[in-house]
């Protein structure tokens, strides 16, 4: 009888084990799911909360270098405004398309680089006009895509995510290809699907293509570091060096493509026809 | 009583410590140690099994609302929490075995302690960064991962440890 007992002993703990990590999987898996706005994550209130606390004591902090950071890209705003040339160049570069993008600046408040899938948080949220699928970039570039909002915070899944895939082009040929984030080192990106009869060098720029329907277009993301060409492959294997630095991360802009939803929804369209 | 407190103390310092600073410190994108097990490693050793599981699970979920990683560390808590009994029977020897509703994790020999840390802080690890990645193709990143990064938990939780009994020793 007693061995009975305790046997039934362990099969209730057993129980609640497989029950807690049931729940513990369900979660996860959850988490990845594209528009999941679960409760369970650092955009909900008390979560925020507290990691505003923390961001705005590493904002005092590192005031020197923000400040640093908004004074060089003041300073290239004022010269591209007061270069002639540039202005002349500008206006032939971007076309009335620029108009259908608005910007909008947020701060960051908590951000990841260690993990395989990363993230981060915006002091942002629906009240001030942020909604899923947005844009983000920094001065030095493509940072993300906008995932989840509450009301004053969105989370953003960075490059260095195994969610992120974002079309990118090679500037000087523009071919198109695909940047995703392996794991490993923060500051490098792999760009995919470039064909090996285009021509590469190590310093070239990549940006993003006009094909996403999220960037706008020449947004930099990085330069080519590395070039590899395997025996009978048809595509390079490129390494490529993020202009971001995730680790500097301060103020970031928000780019919210009106145009986005129209051209959603014909490309849906198409793939009901087919 | 003042047991209770200090294990919740502990707790709370533990879990600020993992979210505030370790979860930003990431050398190389590689060290990223997990010291909040700590606190789970130190439950006492008499504590009913299922609220060990408990416990374990709602610590490895607090840290995952704070790091957007749905329930990753609250599945490896758990399963952690859930070998331990099993493993304290192996690691601690018979004879403070007996005695082992009143015995503290302080009072246990350090090679001993240090065995009883590697295996579960291993399991604990493989656990996270396997969870995290859930791919083959990522094999050796994962082992890397976990190798070096039990080594560094490890290393930060012996630490912990003399904190602790120098703090208990003046108190």
């Amino acid at each position: 009888m007693g061995t009975i007992v305790r046997f039934l002993y362990r099969l209730r703990l057993f129980f609640l084990f497989v029950l807690l990590e049931t729940v513990a999987i369900v979660l996860t898996i959850q988490q990845s799911a594209y528009h999941q706005a679960s409760f369970f994550n650092s955009s909900n209130a008390v979560a925020s909360g507290i990691y505003k606390k923390i961001a705005d004591a590493h904002y005092y902090i590192s005031l020197r270098s923000a400040n640093d950071s908004l004074a060089t890209e003041n300073a290239r705003l004022l010269s591209m405004l007061y270069s002639d040339t540039l202005a002349i160049t500008d206006s032939m570069k971007f076309p009335s398309d620029v108009l259908s993008y608005s910007f909008q600046s947020a701060r960051v408040i908590n951000n990841t680089t260690a993990f395989r899938n990363n993230f981060l948080t915006l002091n942002r949220g629906s009240l001030q006009g942020v909604r899923p699928r947005m844009a983000v970039v920094s001065a030095q570039g493509a940072v993300g895509i906008v995932k989840d909002v509450s009301d004053n915070y969105a989370t953003v899944i960075s490059l260095l995510n195994k969610n992120a895939r974002i079309s990118a082009k090679h500037t000087k040929s523009q071919t198109t290809g695909t940047i995703i984030w392996q794991g490993g080192s923060y500051q490098f990106a792999e760009l995919i699907e470039i064909p090996i009869h285009v021509k590469l060098k190590v310093g070239d720029s990549i940006t993003t293509s006009s094909y996403s329907n999220i960037f706008p277009e020449d947004i930099f993301i990085g330069k080519v570091s590395k070039v590899e060409k395997t025996d009978g492959a048809s595509t390079y294997e490129i390494k490529v060096k993020l202009g971001v630095d995730y680790k500097q991360l301060t103020f970031v802009n928000l780019i919210d493509h009106h145009g986005q939803l129209e051209r959603d929804s014909l490309e849906t369209k198409l793939n009901f026809n087919e | 009583m003042n047991d209770l407190i200090k294990h919740i103390v502990r707790w709370l310092f533990l879990v600020l410590l993992q979210i505030g600073i370790f979860n930003n410190i990431e050398l190389a994108g590689l060290f990223n140690p997990f010291v909040y097990v700590f606190a789970i490693l130190v439950f006492p050793l008499g504590m009913p099994r299922s609220l060990l599981l408990i416990l374990a699970f709602i610590t490895g979920l607090t840290i995952d609302i704070f790091s957007n990683t749905g329930g990753l560390h609250a599945a490896a808590s758990t399963l952690l929490a859930f070998i331990r009994p099993w493993w304290v029977g192996i690691t601690i020897p018979r004879t403070n075995y007996d005695e082992l509703q009143n015995i503290r994790i302080k009072d246990i020999e350090f090679g001993q302690f240090i065995t009883y840390t590697v295996l579960l802080v291993g399991v604990h690890h493989l656990t996270l960064f396997w969870g995290e990645s859930m791919s083959w193709s990522d094999f050796w990143l994962i082992t890397g991962k976990t190798i070096i990064n039990t080594l560094l938990t490890v290393v930060l939780v012996v630490a912990f440890r003399y904190f602790d009994f120098s703090s208990s020793k003046t108190a």
